[in-house]
């Protein structure tokens, strides 16, 4: 009998603050029938490591290009543990240091745009329905070409999944454009690709990276008195995140 | 007092300790139920964001911004009682000081979890913090809420500090009452304490300095606090008396909370001969003296609203009492300005029901306070299209609830684990013991 | 224990060491791929937007529209500034493009759940043509209003097939047709040109909300309203039961009693012509105007004053609308011809010549007649295009028993509606910005539409359907232009003149031999709309830019041949209040009901949304004694529906009126069970002239309803408190344009300024921000702001703002960047409706930006003030101290259906849970601009910033102007000298960049303080401030401004 005081002492304890929380407005919840319409989004707890965003081949997932919805909290990692491949082993040590090809040959859009463009595979068999690629006339075997030729197919191929080496968060706002008008050199960024095959990352890309080197890079000079002025314009968190 | 002896302070005061029994267990273990069932309550929240809390723009503040303001006010009486009681050298405040300081580290934790619930993205709240990385980015230090970052965590470093200084006699005493592995543990923990004329020379310094600095604290903190509502444009908060009228309903509640916490704890583990009834008597004394001028404030509000004859601001304060959150403003009136009056009878103020009612009652009315400041101002802000009536969820009573488990799992390990009573002062305070006393004599 | 200080420090920093190891995940950047074009089309640049001149095809207004294209996807749709109305799109235009990304559309040809390919489909359809006609049964078509090439393709399948052709919509345009034919001989609608009008006088027409050829209206109203424009304020006389729209801007709002508009009418066209010495005074003669103000309740002394006002001046007298649409609406139509003839309007301010065009009008009473047919069984094969009879007739009409009975029901449209069945065959058209088509708004106006993007399902215009069609069944090509114009409910059918095409070009028909849609649309405008100067190609190339050929007619007038008056009806009899139907001005007829933006955009009068809602006065919910939370119970002999209420003093006491649009069965996910259809509760009375329907002819018994009402305002509080927030001046002031006038209500926001402080040279305690070459600012002229939405649909688009769905609005969490403040004061004639949209107002000294902790927020260079979404930790404490409360909070991630992440806008982040967002004025757009013009070194010039911000682009009154502070010649400078601006809560010196132009009435007193009338005690619907007392005028309002105001544009002095 002496344990039924604590026992009731127990359960008013905890059944008090449950009653509490039933019996106030039971509003958080929205009607069910709604939330299968609007449904809510919820937050991902576990580390960004695990956050990859699932692509399927449907016309319109590839429409998304994953442009929107990525959470604002993923930023620039370190780069994939293990160096990049891609789905045709493309050489720009061949292209660039070789064959002496400008970058703008192919991501033209560099000096118009924010986007430096990947080039459309139409660009690559200007030069390489040319080229022979399955080792017969006693030109070598390049089984990479092979594979573009199948990704071209007369125009009707499926595009080619390049992945993403410098891939900065969606919220942030690069553009080439104002860059490579600039002066700056693609090499600043993107390291030697001239000596690289697949091209990997070697920058961190990080926010402090780019402040970093808008810290040390003299503005260029048609900018005169405005110069510090330009300066203050670059600190201005909407010139990349907007 | 009955006529104690050095040793019967050491048996009562330690006696709490080392003998969980059963109701201290289920009390504990209740604690920690609460405190599971309702942090669930935080997960819910964290995952699918604070749209399950009640919040109904423009009221973008609600009951974890008021259970926050509601805890640091809480952590004032501890210093305040130590400290500046200390300072002054005032006899009440030995029996109580020890559980006082405890609470009031206890209540900044607490209070301490509310930025991190309430913001959207918890699980950037580490960005309050200013420190080197890799951003660049700084935080903004013209904002009242990182001065409230600052003066806090300040605040709880002090206390932290405080309170272990003040424990190193009392820890040795445990010491020296156990065997074992406990006596190694309070070992480390009394850091050589042996309680010689020279540790005690440099001891009271030290206790001093710390009482001196802890001091300005008391007051800084929840004026800090009240930056967060004084320097916004608010109707109802834009105010310069918000300072002091926050120190006050501070102390207020702190020592209305003392007085809820040191009666069933003096009762429950029989240490009525160290935490008189004279105590309290003193506590509610102070309850009356600062709700008194919480009392002033109030009207001096009012006044200053009619008198600066802003609509706005006229506005809000009308709409306190006569808008749909009336019931809130009368729960406050009654709770803080009139309950406490029947303190000024001595028959009430020593009188346990009489403390603990009203000290009850004056803790419910602490809370709906800030509340009443912060949601009713905000439901009637400047523009009357945005008026609004922001009302809790189960989430939010929820959390409400968790902050009290959180709070009380603490204060339940604390007077497991240490003295709850200041052993050495209250020592101090006793009549030194006779080499022949005239009982021992009679054995 | 021995542990030395030394080994402790070292443990210790060992100990932090590993801790901050373990606590910096490092986190990989995630893969995502690129995939490039396998081939590039031509003219596109990754990333940047290619623009479409088209045509909106939301309506038949046929407005001019842009669609901007993002790698291959429409992303916006604003009005095309090249187009003769230029800017501006209604919100139903601009979510069209929600429509366009709907998730319920169809992939394919459905029928049965069965999908089927299009060959099959029209297969199938020519064989149920062929079958219908050997078992002589008719082939049938009822759809929406048609014009341009569709119009002329389905005349000639008509004539070809004995198609009987039913273009019927609610709330058509037919009771007006007929009006016109009875007043001048000919079934045609004349084009209101209310730029000139001193005085408008409208009987219910919803001119600057849902009635065709509002953006036109609302442009000519705006311009009217603008003293700057003639040196006038025009007048708005409104007559009609309820204060919508357009009502809601009426200096002088008449309600009269239910059903007495006409004799209103009559009454002051008798007085008008008294005054004027009208000719043929002789037909008014029977008029008695002391009977009409007895009858009507409106004084004969205000009828008389209204005539002396459209006399007097030039003016316009509009015909009824929604709200008057009763048993007699062609007749009341018929006297505004009239009166507008009296005050000698026509060919002035009402012009023929250049009619607005809807191509065949079909009456309410054919669409009824086809269907009692086909419920009889005579009709072999439908084709419904756009209508949905199950949802815009009657429920006492049985549609639904009606098409059951069709042997084939076609059904063009993109996703089920109530209207399909099982049975039906689903063919989906695409939408507007996906297929080829035209409109041809006024005589010689024409839109072409282009599609901005490649269909995102298997879609088929309906031009495309009728000429596959065409060639199954092996038509003969016409011999000759077979069109009908209008037909009225007795089934006689009125030739129409032939107004739409220039004269020069010959009639020719079109035939059937064209390989698409694309090209019949094409061909037709080589031969009826090209004028044949130079080559065709080019011209083509040109109407393709300019997005249609825009060369309006010459405005001509009819003489007026009304011969009879006609006879008054007798008023909507009973004791219960008169019910009257209004379309929802968010999705009109219920057409866009499945749009969830649409549904969340706040009504600009009730400001509720995702739902129905009936208004009622507030002495009418006083005398039922409901509460907040009561719904109301309409019932009527047909039919009766339970609602939530909206008290309102817009209202006349004995009226109750329902908000038209929601309450389907079947129209998707976003529209289904919302609401209530007020159709249910009216027979099928017609209109007696024109076989419209009259809405407008019954009452209804209203009873307290023990459901809770789901009614919700999202504005607070009904009325201004006092407040001086939507200032209004009058409008006699507004045109002497008085500057630093003592006690004028525009200084109401600047407190008293010590010259004192000028002298010693303080200007202000705070430096003023840098805005070394941008100093982005915003004017919002209060004057002709509607309320209409369109900024906020516009706003939505562009920025990605989600849409939260009812509970969450209901909770005032609606993530909208512009708040509508909605504001009723007054009551009776002296109605005063004010709405300020309100947004970001990008403060030089923002509230905001001091208290953010993380510098989330701050103040940039261009004077605008930034906010970080990715820095945000969501502390809310901005939003708390901004004064305007246009923050927005996302208390969750808001998601979408997939396919509707096809039409954000790639250059605006999407926010999650935790952040706060708000109007940027579009800095996105702002950026670009810049960007452009850093190419060639110059300032952007103010030209390219007027209407930069998609709410500006978007205004159709234009009320909207962005610009550059800092160029004092541009227009915003300009405004912001205007006298009637002021800055809201200017008094908190906040400096903001947006400022306000106050509002001018007619009847505010000159000179008053007239912000507000706190006195009126009307009770305030889901407001907070239940019985605050009115504390009286506030005494800042009347300060001595100085010359040069405190924080007036003059005074910006800045580095």
């Amino acid at each position: 009998m002496r344990s039924l005081p604590r026992a009731s002492v127990v359960f008013v304890l905890v059944s008090a603050p449950l009653w509490a929380m039933s019996s106030c407005a039971t509003n958080a919840i929205a009607n069910p029938a709604d939330e299968a319409i609007f449904p809510i989004g919820s937050k991902n707890l576990l580390p960004n490591a695990v956050v990859d965003m699932p692509m399927s081949a449907s016309p319109l997932e590839i429409d998304k290009m994953t442009f929107f919805n990525e959470d604002l909290s993923v930023a620039v990692g370190a780069p994939p543990a293990e160096a990049i491949t891609q789905p045709i082993a493309f050489p720009h040590s061949l292209h660039v240091k070789d064959l002496g090809m400008d970058c703008q040959y192919c991501h033209s859009s560099a000096r118009k745009e924010v986007h430096a463009g990947v080039p459309p595979t139409q660009l690559c068999m200007g030069c390489h329905s040319l080229i022979a690629s399955d080792g017969k006339d006693g030109n070598p075997d390049r089984p990479e070409l092979e594979k573009l030729k199948a990704f071209w197919a007369d125009g009707k191929g499926d595009p080619i999944r390049w992945v993403k080496v410098h891939d900065l968060p969606d919220y942030v706002y690069f553009s080439h454009k104002r860059h490579v008008l600039g002066g700056v050199q693609c090499q600043e960024c993107h390291g030697q690709v001239q000596e690289m095959g697949v091209a990997q990352r070697v920058a961190s890309l990080q926010m402090g990276w780019c402040l970093d080197c808008h810290a040390q890079h003299s503005l260029d000079d048609s900018y005169g008195t405005q110069q510090e002025l330009r300066r203050s314009e670059l600190k201005d968190c909407w010139t990349c995140h907007k | 007092m009955k006529n104690l002896t050095y040793k019967d302070v050491n048996k009562d005061v330690l006696r709490p300790l080392f003998t969980p029994d059963y109701a201290y267990l289920g009390v504990l273990g209740a604690t920690l139920t609460v405190l599971v069932v309702t942090g669930l309550c935080w997960l819910y929240q964290m995952v699918y964001g604070l749209g399950v809390a009640g919040y109904h723009p423009p009221v973008f503040w609600g009951v974890y911004i008021t259970t926050f303001v509601f805890w640091i006010g809480i952590g004032h009486a501890g210093t305040l009682i130590s400290a500046v009681l200390f300072l002054t050298r005032s006899r009440w405040r030995t029996g109580v000081y020890r559980a006082a300081e405890a609470m009031t580290i206890f209540a900044v934790m607490t209070a301490a979890l509310f930025p991190a619930i309430h913001v959207g993205r918890a699980w950037y709240a580490y960005w309050l913090f200013p420190y080197p990385n890799q951003r660049q980015l700084w935080q903004n230090f013209k904002s009242p809420l990182m001065w409230d970052v600052f003066a806090v965590s300040t605040y709880f470093t002090v206390s932290t500090i405080f309170f272990a200084i003040g424990l190193v006699p009392d820890i040795a005493s445990v010491r020296d009452s156990t065997t074992g592995f406990t006596k190694k543990l309070y070992g480390v923990m009394a850091m050589g304490w042996r309680g010689t004329d020279r540790q005690w020379h440099h001891y009271m310094a030290a206790y001093g300095f710390f009482a001196a600095i802890a001091t300005p604290l008391v007051l800084s903190v929840h004026s800090v606090v009240s930056w967060d509502f004084a320097m916004a444009d608010t109707p109802g908060w834009h105010s310069t008396i918000f300072p002091p009228y926050f120190v006050a309903g501070a102390i207020f509640s702190g020592c209305a909370m003392v007085i809820t916490l040191m009666l069933p704890l003096s009762i429950l583990f029989k240490l009525e001969d160290y935490i008189h009834v004279w105590h309290f008597e003193h506590l509610a004394k102070l309850c009356v003296f600062t709700g008194g001028i919480l009392t002033y404030a109030y009207g001096t509000e009012y006044y200053v609203a009619w008198y600066s004859d802003n609509q706005y601001e006229w506005g809000t304060f009308m709409d306190r009492v006569y808008g749909k959150y009336w019931w809130v403003f009368a729960v406050m009136v009654f709770c803080n300005c009139i309950a406490p009056l029947v303190w000024w009878f001595k028959k009430v103020r020593t009188n346990y029901v009489g403390l603990f009612v009203v000290s009850l009652i004056i803790n419910v009315g602490m809370w709906f306070e800030r509340f009443n400041i912060i949601a009713s101002s905000l439901a009637h802000n400047f523009d009357p299209a945005g008026w609004v009536y922001y009302y809790p969820t189960w989430v939010e009573g929820g959390i409400l609830v968790m902050s009290f488990a959180w709070f009380f799992l603490w204060f339940l390990l604390f007077v497991k684990i240490m003295p709850s009573v200041a052993i050495a002062e209250v020592k101090e305070a006793m009549r030194p013991p006779l080499k022949y006393e005239p009982e021992h004599a009679a054995k | 224990m021995d542990l030395n200080r030394r080994d402790f420090l070292k443990s210790a920093s060992l100990a932090t060491a590993a801790t901050a190891t373990a606590c910096t995940i490092d986190a990989r950047t995630p893969i995502e791929h690129v995939l490039p074009y396998v081939q590039m089309p031509e003219d596109e640049l990754p990333g940047t937007a290619t623009y479409f001149s088209t045509a909106c095809g939301e309506c038949a207004s046929g407005c001019g529209a842009v669609a901007r294209a993002k790698e291959g996807r429409v992303v916006m749709v604003e009005g095309n500034p090249d187009w003769t109305e230029g800017h501006g799109l209604c919100t139903r235009g601009h979510f069209g493009l929600v429509g366009a990304y709907s998730p319920e559309r169809v992939e394919g040809p459905v029928t049965g759940g069965a999908n089927l390919d299009w060959d099959t489909a029209l297969q199938r359809v020519a064989e149920a043509v062929k079958a219908a006609q050997a078992a002589g049964k008719s082939v049938a078509w009822l759809g929406n209003y048609r014009t341009g090439s569709l119009d002329t393709l389905l005349g000639e399948f008509g004539t070809a097939t004995g198609l009987r052709r039913v273009h019927w919509e609610a709330f058509g345009v037919e009771s007006l047709l007929a009006a016109s034919r009875a007043a001048f001989g000919v079934a045609t609608l004349p084009t209101y040109e209310l730029a000139n009008a001193q005085v408008i006088l409208s009987f219910g027409m919803d001119f600057l909300g849902t009635a065709y050829g509002a953006m036109g209206m609302s442009k000519g109203w705006s311009s009217a309203k603008n003293p700057a424009n003639g040196g006038f304020v025009t007048r708005l006389v409104c007559v009609e039961p309820r204060a919508g729209v357009t009502a809601a801007q009426s200096d002088h709002f008449l309600p009269p009693n239910p059903g007495t508009e006409l004799a209103v009418a009559l009454a002051i066209a008798k007085l008008a012509a008294d005054k004027v010495k009208y000719p043929n005074a002789a037909l008014l003669a029977a008029v008695d105007v002391s009977a009409a103000a007895q009858a009507s309740g409106i004084s004969e002394e205000k009828l008389n004053e209204v005539a002396v006002w459209i006399t007097d001046k030039a003016s316009v007298i509009l015909p009824g609308g929604p709200a008057n649409a009763g048993t007699s609406s062609s007749d009341l139509a018929a006297v505004t011809y009239l009166l507008n003839d009296i005050c000698g309007n026509i060919g002035k301010t009402v012009v023929f010549g250049k009619e607005q065009s809807y191509g065949t009008v079909s009456a309410y009473a054919d669409a009824k007649a086809l269907l009692d047919d086909a419920r009889a069984g005579k009709v072999g094969v439908l084709f419904i295009d756009g209508a949905n009879p199950v949802y815009n007739l009657p429920a006492e009409d049985k549609a639904a028993e009606a098409l059951a009975a069709v042997g084939l029901v076609v059904q063009f449209a993109n996703e089920p509606d109530d209207s399909t069945t099982p049975a039906t065959l689903l063919l989906p058209p695409g939408s507007s910005l996906e297929g080829w088509g035209d409109a041809n708004v006024t005589s010689g106006v024409h839109t072409l539409q282009q599609p901005g993007m490649t269909p995102l399902k298997l879609s088929r215009t309906v031009g495309d359907v009728l000429l596959g069609v065409a060639k199954l069944l092996a038509l003969p090509e016409p011999s000759a232009r077979s069109n009908v114009e209008f037909s009225v409910g007795d089934g006689s059918v009125v030739p129409g003149s032939e107004v739409y095409t220039p004269s020069t070009v010959a009639q020719q028909p079109m035939g059937f031999a064209h390989e698409s849609f694309r090209v019949y649309v094409q061909e037709r405008w080589k031969r009826r709309v090209w004028d044949g100067v130079g080559t065709f190609d080019t011209w083509w190339v040109g109407v393709r830019q300019k997005g249609g050929s825009f060369n309006p007619a010459a405005a001509s007038a009819l003489p007026l041949t009304l011969a009879a008056l006609p006879a008054l009806p007798a008023a909507i009899a009973g004791a219960e209040l008169a019910l009257c139907i209004f379309p929802s001005s968010n999705f009109g007829d219920g057409r866009y009901s499945n749009r969830p933006w649409a549904q969340e955009l706040p009504d600009p009068i009730s400001t509720s949304s995702w739902g129905s809602w009936a208004e009622i006065h507030p002495k009418t919910v006083a005398a039922l004694g409901l509460r907040e939370t009561d719904s109301i119970k309409v019932k009527t002999a047909v039919g009766e529906v339970t609602l939530g209420y909206f008290a309102t003093p817009g209202v006349r006491e004995d009226t109750v009126a329902i908000v038209y649009g929601n309450g389907h069965t079947n129209v998707g996910r976003y529209g289904t069970g919302r609401g209530v259809n007020p159709l249910s509760l009216i027979s099928s009375a017609v209109d007696g002239g024109s076989g419209a329907l009259a809405t407008y002819t019954t009452r209804a018994a209203v009873t307290r309803s023990d459901v809770t009402s789901d009614f919700f305002a999202l504005s607070g509080n009904l009325t201004m408190d006092g407040r001086p927030v939507a200032v209004a001046c009058s409008a006699d002031e507004a045109v002497a344009q008085p500057t630093g006038k003592a006690g004028s209500v525009l200084h109401l926001h600047e407190p008293e300024w010590d010259k004192r402080l000028d002298d010693a040279n303080i200007h202000d305690f705070f430096p003023e921000p840098q805005h070394p070459t941008y100093r982005f600012a915003m004017a919002i002229d209060l004057n002709s702001c509607t309320g209409c939405g369109a900024c906020i649909a516009a706003c939505a688009l562009e920025n990605n703002i989600p849409f939260v769905g009812p509970d969450q609005v209901r909770r005032g969490r609606g993530m909208s960047w512009i708040r509508m403040d909605r504001f009723i004061e007054g009551e009776g004639e002296h109605l005063d409706i004010r709405h300020l949209p309100s947004m970001c107002q990008h403060c030089s000294h923002a509230p905001c930006e001091g208290v953010c902790p993380v510098l989330a927020t701050y103040h940039n260079l261009d004077g605008l003030n930034a906010m970080i979404y990715n820095r945000c930790v969501g502390t809310r404490y901005c939003a708390n101290n901004c004064p305007y409360t246009v923050r927005r909070f996302n208390y969750h991630t808001w998601t979408w259906p997939e396919s509707m992440y096809l039409m954000l806008n790639p250059d605006v982040s999407v926010r999650e849970m935790g952040v706060m967002e708000k109007c940027t004025y579009c800095v996105q757009r702002t950026r670009s601009v810049k960007d452009s013009w850093r190419d060639v070194h110059e300032t952007v010039p103010d030209k390219a910033l007027e209407k930069l911000t998609a709410c500006a682009s978007a205004c159709p009154t234009q009320s909207i102007t962005f610009g550059n502070l800092k160029d004092s010649a541009g227009t915003v400078s300009k405004l912001f000298l205007n006298p009637r601006t002021y800055t809201l809560f200017g008094e908190l010196n906040t400096k903001p960049g947006t400022r306000y132009l106050a509002k001018a009435r007619h009847h505010l007193a000159g000179g008053a303080p007239a912000h507000g009338s706190p006195a009126h005690g009307s009770p305030a619907h889901g407001s907070p401030a239940h019985g605050a007392p009115a504390h009286g005028e506030p005494t800042h309002g009347l300060p001595a401004a100085p010359e040069s105001g405190h924080g007036s544009p003059a005074e910006h002095k800045e580095g």
